[in-house]
């Protein structure tokens, strides 16, 4: 540090400026160690006084130990006071326990020896802060430079600001990045999409998938080469999924905005699906996927969604990465009608060994076929929530002795909005919970809470209907 | 500490060495905290901590006292066994009897039971609707206790019986809430004599090693910041989170401070929300929430970001430091009810930066294990409360006898707001810590207590660092302490 320009800058900064600046501020503005900027400020005030007479007025820190009861602040517990009626027998009653007591106080230069006086021992002296005229008693106008000192420090990381200031470094201190402190979720919501994918049925898939072309998705029997055996996702995966179904449903609302309720578009974030071994919508060439993507509206019904939404799940992700998510929650959400097909998805990715894209177009026909859905999904409703979920119902009946009992039984129910809800009498092996539908705000509700089928009507969180309240 | 670059020894710099020119090619040491395990006792804290998916009100508090008679109704009859078995008073020997109902008339014996004080002074939800509609002003209390017409019960799952006997039983600090045990005979008026009393007393407390050496290590703990974040913010504050980094003072300062391998801000670090509005209208009763007056709805307006976003700003410096923990107190934005739960990140973003290295945020109350040190802090709620239950002020006394009872908080769930646990109370105490705290209290004492079975616990009140501008270091191996005061010359402090 040129010992000029320093005194340059607390010239500007005090007789030009007029404002105050502690030794912090200016370590932080030189960027030098905090005691040089304390050196600093005492070179700079001695040398103002024949410069500048009056125009620089310094505040000082003596820390040390007081004279006991000669101060106005904080009288010193010199002595340990212990407590008398406490009968048990090994408390130190009596016995003094010396209080080491450290003060560290901030007087203006005028009282400088006044207060050294009143201290027995003075470990150090050193000037705090100059400023144009002396501080008012609170000494308020520091604070506003404590505040800029920590908002540069903000921004640099604590190791350097060790080094730098000469603050007392922290080993284990680490300021993460801004998105990571979020982003230890984020992991896992992507990790989970790929599962997910897998069980796309629960998820209402429209949206998600972004008019990108990409195709990824469609290529949802795209196969993806050798995974086909990964793809076996397990039940298990695929019931973890729907865990996971529900972060990825808080993700999936603002990608939803992204995509319009075009199938998948296959731009699904492909490092999200890359994380997990149970495919995602795979991403192929834009090309190929835009065409496949037509092809698949054209084809598609319900249950070429559903189709490729377990090829989805089954593919490996690929390059493109929005798409893949994107394909995987379009899957979801799609999934109303497909929900049931959850219980397919294992069986789906063993036919859909499809390498190329090419390929796709041809698979997707073959969605059809899988006869396995049982569910009563009508292909045309689309944009209902549909699906099956698990709902705790009160039957009463009456038993052997003629008392009416009511017994708590967990169903399936198949629900949609804004129609009504028909029960069914199915009972799905798998547990996805059919319900897990990311969209309507009022279904995360219900998704929240569902694990146990806690049955809340769609129309509970928003009426679709007046009738709904009659129809329970 | 490791002195990073090389400088003069400290010895040689004198007290004015700063106040002198720089010179060229002077280097100032910069020191390192050492490395040191600073984690929380999950076994205790897990049970502070309540899950949303788990917390449930439907339940009673009868069971958290059942639980509290049930665990340690064997410890005190142990203690009681001890110190009574084979005595005999008036030539008959004295027995231990296992209901309080089946105490019989004139029969010298010994029972287990939760202590009832019934008071007339205290807070009763009766009067408090009295209150609302007749508005009469709230008889300020700082204290329930009436000597003259307050009436000590010994209680237990079979009933209840008045406890008499002026030369002990008054004379004893009991609250609500504590097991004891009792040895006497009843009156023909149906009242218990009180001959004696025992408590569980400390319970057993871990070992630990104690490393000799020449570095010293040591936890600070400061209470009632109450940051405000205004034009009239305290500027001690700004000092202690200077000194702490190690930038205040001179070299030993700076090398003191980074003896500090942890920093425990124990509770209030937000301003009392009661203006002085409500002060004239309510009681000055502690609990003000008793006497305040109900608020519906939410006026957004009287939403004042200030003392977050400041004490956010002064975490997330310190928090490159030092590695902290916060504690919520009573004024903080998180439930009011014992035990507290953490204040959660969100409301300090900058700070919550540091959340996975050296910040954190715990429950009222915690424990801490710390190079082997066990704490136990807590905001001062508790002791606050016993407070209210007896007479004088000697808060050493109080957090001791906590410690004796083998409760932390005795009094929830009857004056101190507590959750209705339903399966353990987590209050009662397994362990005798190493050091024991309490928050805002009214000035900073310090006392070692001393078990019969050789444990040896630093009690430490902590006073509001806004009222008095200290806070206490307590050496890890030691458990010596020492106070460090923060003061503007000539400055009033702020009155809380």
């Amino acid at each position: 540090m040129a010992s000029e320009s320093y005194s340059t800058f607390l010239a500007t900064r005090l007789v030009h400026d007029q404002e105050t600046i502690t030794y912090r501020l200016l370590s932080r503005e030189l960027k030098i160690h905090t005691a040089l900027a304390k050196r600093y400020l005492y070179a700079f005030h001695a040398s103002s006084k024949s410069i500048y007479p009056d125009k620089v007025h310094a505040t000082y820190l003596i820390s040390g130990q007081k004279r006991p009861a000669t101060t106005a602040t904080g009288d010193v517990l010199m002595s340990d006071v212990s407590s008398p009626p406490s009968t048990l027998p090994d408390t130190d009653a009596g016995v003094e326990e010396e209080i080491v007591e450290t003060v560290l106080e901030l007087v203006p230069e005028e009282e400088l020896d006044d207060a050294k006086s009143t201290f027995r021992k003075i470990a150090y002296v050193h000037v705090y802060s100059l400023e144009p005229t002396r501080l008012p008693e609170d000494f308020i106008t520091l604070a506003e430079c404590g505040r800029k000192v920590r908002d540069i420090d903000l921004n640099e990381d604590p190791h350097a600001i060790s080094k730098t200031y000469g603050v007392i470094a922290e080993p284990a201190a680490k300021r993460q990045q801004l998105g990571q402190v979020a982003s230890a979720q984020p992991k896992k919501p992507e990790a989970i999409l790929p599962p997910r994918s897998k069980a796309p049925h629960a998820e209402p898939e429209a949206k998600q998938r972004p008019p990108s072309k990409a195709s990824t998705l469609p290529s949802p029997f795209p196969p993806t080469t050798a995974k086909a055996d990964r793809d076996r996702p397990s039940t298990a995966e695929v019931e973890a999924s729907t865990k996971s179904i529900k972060k990825e449903k808080i993700e999936s609302p603002p990608k939803k905005k992204l995509a319009s309720p075009a199938l998948k578009s296959g731009s699904t974030p492909s490092t999200v699906i890359r994380k997990t071994k149970s495919r995602s919508p795979t991403s192929r060439s834009s090309s190929q996927p835009s065409q496949e993507l037509q092809s698949m509206f054209s084809s598609s019904e319900d249950e070429n969604d559903k189709d490729e939404r377990e090829d989805l799940v089954k593919t490996e992700a690929e390059a493109e990465s929005p798409k893949d998510v994107i394909g995987s929650i379009h899957e979801s959400f799609i999934s109303d009608e497909i929900d049931l097909s959850i219980d397919k998805t294992p069986a789906k990715p063993k036919e859909t060994n499809i390498k190329s894209e090419d390929v796709e177009m041809e698979s997707a026909p073959q969605l059809e076929e899988p006869g396995e859905h049982t569910t009563k999904i009508s292909p045309t409703k689309r944009a209902h929530r549909r699906g099956r979920r698990k709902v705790t119902k009160p039957i009463h009946t009456k038993d052997a002795n003629g008392f009416l009992t009511t017994k708590y039984e967990e169903v399936w129910e198949s629900y949609s909005e804004p129609s009504d809800e028909e029960p069914s009498g199915t009972r799905s092996a798998a547990s996805i919970k059919g319900s897990s539908t990311p969209a309507p705000k009022k279904e995360k509700d219900v998704n929240v809470k569902k694990e146990n089928g806690s049955k809340k009507k769609p129309a509970s969180g928003g009426q679709s209907s007046l009738m709904s309240f009659w129809k329970k | 500490m490791n002195i990073m670059s090389p400088v003069a020894s400290s010895s040689a710099l004198d007290s004015d060495y700063l106040l002198s020119a720089p010179k060229d090619d002077e280097t100032f040491p910069t020191f390192e905290r050492r490395v040191s395990s600073r984690g929380l006792v999950s076994k205790y804290n897990d049970e502070f901590v309540l899950k949303n998916t788990d917390k449930s009100y439907e339940q009673q508090y009868a069971s958290l006292y059942f639980l509290r008679l049930t665990v340690l109704k064997p410890r005190v009859a142990k203690v009681a066994a001890d110190a009574w078995n084979g005595m005999s008073i008036l030539s008959q020997q004295v027995k231990a009897v296992d209901r309080v109902l089946d105490v019989r008339q004139g029969e010298f014996c010994w029972i287990v039971g939760t202590i009832y004080i019934e008071m007339s002074l205290k807070p009763n939800i009766l009067d408090e609707i009295t209150k609302e509609f007749w508005t009469t002003a709230p008889i300020s209390k700082d204290k329930f206790v009436d000597p003259e017409r307050d009436a000590i019960m010994l209680e237990d799952e079979s009933g209840r019986v008045n406890l008499v006997g002026s030369t002990t039983i008054k004379s004893e600090l009991l609250v609500t809430g504590c097991v004891v045990a009792v040895l006497g005979s009843e009156t023909t008026s149906g009242d218990f004599d009180v001959v004696d009393i025992r408590y569980p007393e400390l319970a057993p407390q871990l070992p630990r090693e104690v490393s000799s050496g020449h570095d010293r290590k040591y936890v600070a703990l400061v209470s009632g910041l109450e940051v405000s974040g205004d034009v009239h913010e305290s500027y001690e504050t700004t000092m202690l989170f200077e000194y702490l980094m190690g930038e205040l003072g001179g070299s030993d300062d700076s090398k003191h401070a980074s003896e500090i391998i942890h920093v425990i801000v124990a509770g209030n670090s937000f301003p009392n929300r009661d203006g002085p509005l409500s002060r004239d209208e309510d009681s000055q009763d502690d609990n003000s929430s008793q006497t305040k007056k109900k608020k519906y709805g939410y006026d957004s307006k009287s939403y004042n970001s200030k003392p977050t976003e400041a004490l956010d700003s002064l975490l997330a410096d310190l928090s490159t430091s030092v590695s902290v923990d916060i504690m919520p107190g009573e004024q903080d934005p998180t439930n009011y009810s014992y035990p507290q739960q953490p204040i959660s990140p969100a409301l300090v973003p900058r700070t919550r930066r540091f959340v996975q290295s050296t910040f954190r945020s715990v429950s009222n109350p915690c424990w801490w294990d710390i190079e082997g040190l066990r704490i136990l802090g807590t905001g001062g709620q508790p002791i606050n409360d016993i407070f209210r239950y007896i007479e004088g002020d000697d808060r050493l006394q109080m957090m001791e006898y906590t410690l004796r009872w083998q409760h932390c908080a005795p009094t929830a769930p009857d004056t101190l707001w507590s959750y209705p646990f339903r399966d353990c109370d987590p209050f009662i105490l397994n362990e005798t810590p190493h050091l024991f705290f309490a928050g805002s209290q009214p000035e900073f004492k310090t006392k070692i207590l001393e078990g019969d079975d050789g444990q040896r616990v630093r009690l430490v009140t902590l006073p509001k660092f806004s009222e008095t501008g200290q806070v206490v270091l307590v050496d890890v191996d030691t458990l010596a302490c020492e106070v460090v005061t923060f003061a503007l010359h000539g400055a009033r402090r702020r009155d809380s």
